[in-house]
């Protein structure tokens, strides 16, 4: 074991605390930010730090610092067993984890090139051509990203763990808006909207996009949708795209089954869930095809990883199955509570903050419809993708989500595309309403590095497989006025 | 370290710089967080880190890198990294260079408290302990955090800025829950003293109490009273949308265009000011440039925008002073917004109420059409059907989707207390009062 985690775990336990791990955290960062063929923002970040997690008289305290030295360490152990038994004022019971066997292990990052060796120079160039080919007559703004991470994280626990992850990320968006002198302001992007996609991948992943021979045709579609008809209200059959399903999935599967949230203790901030323990094993959240999982093994994908920040190796669940909601996102300390083992969920947003159960990658497993199939299966409705604006209420229910392009389907058939397209629902009936689920040829795994959750506000990176899928009856076009 | 001990290690730095113009910025957070729900303590937390940025320019290079080793060795280091990065940059034809430095009134702002800083987690858990115990005899169950911060931020560039503030935040929240409603508190300052647990424990437990076995009211058209908290929800997003010389880049402003035009009510003015004692001032930006008031609304009609030193000159304006954290690409941003107090009082809106309805709070607000500031999201945590002036009881949380220009258009009634809010960039704050508006749009209801 490292010398200082060594020194970490002896301080924690030689001033009473019952558990202590400790995560020591080096990470670089490379944000690249291009508008319109010039460079907007190009920021290298070098972070390194450690978080100490102590139980003391049965309580958690925590405490963190970016200076990695004996001195510190010393301090910061001695302020999380202080901020501990300052909690225990408090406690109704101890805190109890779930058992786990230890782990000594090292763990490979999935990169085949690493995008820290690719010059700025290329990746701005890159940015700098896609942008100025969306510049069509029309565009008033172009905008491409790139972002990549790479980490080595060490885990050492009181109970034995030593585990080392490397881990790299690469990601990239670009995206084309377009305005009118209606006042009217349009944006496509590609491949998604935000930061656009992300994976635990190297260059390679950023260089499969094809930027490049995507620009034009993104640029086009921004144009197109001014001169759109509006978005048709009321209850129609829809077919959501598979970005547009990511974002579902996040927010009214995921979040839903994070175990604290259940258990109240997001409350204060992202608020509780619907999904309480009365209903596992029984609810029916989706129609008998919808099966959800929480997949931490899927190779690249961003949610994934080989142990969480409690050294608990993650595994494959079954949130959802055949229509029923079966299991929990959870922790070692909460997962005994409703009778489930730890299957790796417990993440911290660096080394700063203590772990607090979050997504993996959360999946819609794929279907067996084409997109064709998908379409002719609807006699008066609409398909929408490409996430433009999500809101879902403090309890995971009532959710209205709005997609950059639509377009009305009719007899099978698709016809005009609409500008500002929304739909509306609640969450259990909308899962219930699903008919038809895109196969493997449409399924892909979207990364999405930007959830945010817990207090202070952690920024978690997760993933979403997902293909197109078809629900009834749903109410879309959300009037306002 | 002192304030001049810091320059001082930032100005030797500067050294390690070959680039024409260097910026250093230094942040530094010494923050500890007490968070509870269900009426216990389940996460207590401290952090103590640093983030130095800095921004190398040669010619119209930029470079820029940013790293947590404040050691002189580690600032050179990255200093030199910054420096090499700008070097292999491409040109930026609108990069103005770094900004000369301007007078500030630093000495003048206070936004530091002792005791803040010197808060134990011991103190935490006994104000915590204190809303527990007010929503434990009432049958309800607490939820919230109390979050203690003392912080520093530092520029000196090679222009000759060099600004220092050092800052304290205190800020307590409860959520108050029983099994069909929920209340709200929250108080923030510079001085831990200010904070009132019996008070904002009173205030979430009532609420929660008054709102027990909601009602379902049908969406539509509402008149509205909503509290400060639910006005932040809203004014974060405007300001995110429409209020910064990005949102002008982005045809998403809806002042563009109209400066001095009758847009809003003749009673709604809105500002940003970083120098009012009354929110938590922050005398200069990220750039250490001053900060000036920005005027959005003026009575109601079309105001300016912020902006940085980059999109000052790009759009050939100056510097308001509202520069974050560079480079980034969030633009600038108004982080000490307020509204302008009227002269009621929330009762007496209320009393002016025949039929409508009181949000404590919004939550989970986005953008639908940010041309227009069309935004929706949820009400949560108190929200109450008003007859004939009065609360008469909760209703079930809402959906709204509603244009923010329009309902200030048709802000009717403000009041005279504001609210101090904690931003939640960590730096800065709302100061916003109770309004009432009129047509207010609700389209949907929650389970």
């Amino acid at each position: 074991m490292d010398k200082f985690m060594e020194r970490v775990i002896a301080d924690a336990k030689r001033l009473g605390a019952s558990y202590c791990d400790c995560r020591l955290i080096d990470m670089e960062r490379e944000d690249v930010s291009v508008v319109g063929g010039a460079p907007r923002a190009v920021v290298h970040a070098h972070q390194r730090g450690f978080g100490v997690r102590v139980i003391a008289n049965g309580a958690w305290g925590f405490s963190s610092s970016s200076v990695v030295a004996d001195t510190e360490a010393d301090h910061i152990v001695e302020e999380a067993v202080e901020i501990a038994h300052a909690s225990a004022l408090a406690k109704k019971k101890d805190v109890v984890l779930a058992p786990i066997s230890s782990s000594q292990d090292m763990i490979p990052h999935q990169a085949d090139v690493d995008p820290f060796t690719i010059p700025d120079s290329e990746k701005i160039g890159l940015l700098a051509e896609v942008t100025r080919a969306m510049m069509l007559p029309g565009v008033v703004l172009a905008r491409g990203q790139m972002q990549f991470l790479k980490e080595r994280k060490i885990f050492a626990s009181s109970e034995g763990s030593y585990i080392v992850q490397d881990r790299v990320e690469s990601g990239a968006g670009i995206s084309a808006m377009a305005a009118s002198d209606k006042d009217d302001v349009q944006v496509r992007s590609y491949p998604v909207s935000s930061s656009g996609d992300n994976a635990q991948s190297g260059w390679e992943f950023v260089d499969a996009m094809k930027l490049v021979e995507h620009a034009e045709p993104t640029a086009r579609e921004a144009l197109a949708l001014l001169s759109a008809k509006p978005c048709p209200s009321g209850v129609k059959d829809l077919v959501v795209g598979g970005q547009q399903l990511a974002l579902q999935v996040h927010e009214s599967c995921g979040h839903p089954c994070e175990l604290d949230r259940v258990m109240g203790m997001e409350a204060s901030f992202a608020g509780t869930s619907f999904l309480t323990p009365d209903k596992k094993g029984s609810f029916r959240y989706g129609s008998d095809i919808v099966n959800l999982t929480a997949d931490p093994t899927i190779p690249h994908a961003l949610g994934g990883l080989a142990y969480d920040d409690e050294g608990v190796r993650g595994r494959k669940v079954y949130l959802v199955r055949s229509g029923i909601f079966e299991h929990y996102l959870n922790s070692r300390a909460s997962a005994p509570i409703v009778g489930e083992e730890p299957m790796g969920a417990m993440r911290a947003d660096g080394f700063a903050r203590s772990p607090i159960v979050r997504m993996v990658s959360i999946n819609l497993e794929p279907g067996d419809l084409t997109f064709e199939q998908l379409i002719g299966g609807v006699e008066d409705g609409l398909y929408v993708d490409g996430i433009k604006s999500w809101s879902i209420d403090d309890r995971r229910l009532n959710f209205q989500f709005g997609s950059e392009i639509g377009w009305e389907i009719r007899g099978g058939k698709l016809q005009d595309m609409v500008k500002n397209p929304t739909y509306t629902g609640v969450a259990y009936e909308f899962w219930r309403s699903c008919d038809g689920i895109g196969g493997p040829g449409l399924y892909h795994v979207w990364g999405v590095d930007n959830c945010g959750k817990g207090e202070p506000m952690q920024i978690a990176h997760v993933s979403h497989g997902t293909s197109p899928a078809r629900f009834r009856h749903v109410q879309v076009g959300v009037l306002h006025e | 370290m002192s304030k001049e001990q810091l320059h001082d290690l930032m100005r030797e730095a500067l050294k390690a710089s070959d680039a024409d113009q260097t910026e250093i910025v230094a942040m530094t957070f010494n923050s500890a967080l007490t968070w509870y729900a269900e009426n216990i303590i389940h996460q207590n937390v401290a952090e103590h880190t640093a983030q130095v940025q800095v921004r190398a320019v040669t010619g119209k290079k930029v470079g820029s890198a940013s790293t947590t080793d404040c050691s002189p060795e580690g600032l050179a280091l990255v200093v030199r990294q910054a420096s090499q990065a700008a070097r292999l940059m491409p040109d930026d034809p609108d990069f103005p260079g770094l900004p000369s430095p301007q007078p500030l009134t630093a000495g003048c702002i206070s936004g530091w408290s002792a005791a803040t800083a010197a808060s134990q987690p011991g103190e935490r858990v006994l104000a915590v302990k204190k809303v527990i115990e007010r929503a434990e005899h009432e049958g309800l169950r607490a939820a919230g955090t109390y979050q203690v911060q003392n912080s520093e931020l530092a520029v000196v560039s090679s222009t000759g800025v060099a600004a220092h503030h050092q800052y304290t935040v205190a800020a307590l929240k409860a959520v108050v829950m029983g099994d069909d409603s929920s209340g709200y508190g929250l108080m923030s300052s510079a001085d831990v003293a200010d904070i009132d647990p019996e008070a904002i424990g009173e205030q979430a437990v009532r609420t929660a109490v008054e709102t027990r076995h909601p009602a379902e009211v049908e969406p539509g058209a509402f008149e509205v009273v909503l509290s400060p908290f639910a006005v932040v929800e809203l004014m974060g997003m405007l300001a995110y949308v429409a209020l910064s010389a990005r949102s002008v880049e982005q045809h998403t402003c809806f002042l563009e265009g109209h400066e001095g035009e009758q847009i809003a009510s003749p009673i709604v003015s809105l500002y940003d000011d970083g120098l009012d004692a009354a929110g938590m001032p922050v005398p200069f930006d990220f750039e250490g440039m001053p900060k000036r008031r920005v005027d959005f609304l003026t009575q109601g009609k079309g105001g300016n925008v912020v902006y940085d030193s980059y999109y000052a000159a790009k759009m050939g304006r100056v510097t308001t002073g509202h520069s974050l954290q560079q480079p980034n690409d969030i633009g600038p941003y108004p982080l000490n917004m307020f509204m302008g107090a009227g002269d009621s009082s929330e009762a007496d809106m209320v009393s002016h109420v025949e039929r409508g309805i009181y949000v404590t709070r919004f939550w989970y607000g986005n953008p639908v059409e940010p041309r227009r500031a069309v935004v929706t999201g949820t009400t949560r945590d108190g929200t109450y059907l008003i007859e004939n002036g009065r609360k008469a009881r909760g209703i079930r949380n809402l959906r709204f989707t509603q244009g923010l220009v329009d309902m200030l258009a048709h802000t009717v009634e403000i009041s005279r207390n504001r609210a101090v809010l904690a931003s939640s960039f960590g730096i800065g704050a709302m100061v916003l009062p109770s309004i009432r508006a009129e047509g207010f749009q609700f389209t949907g209801v929650t389970r």
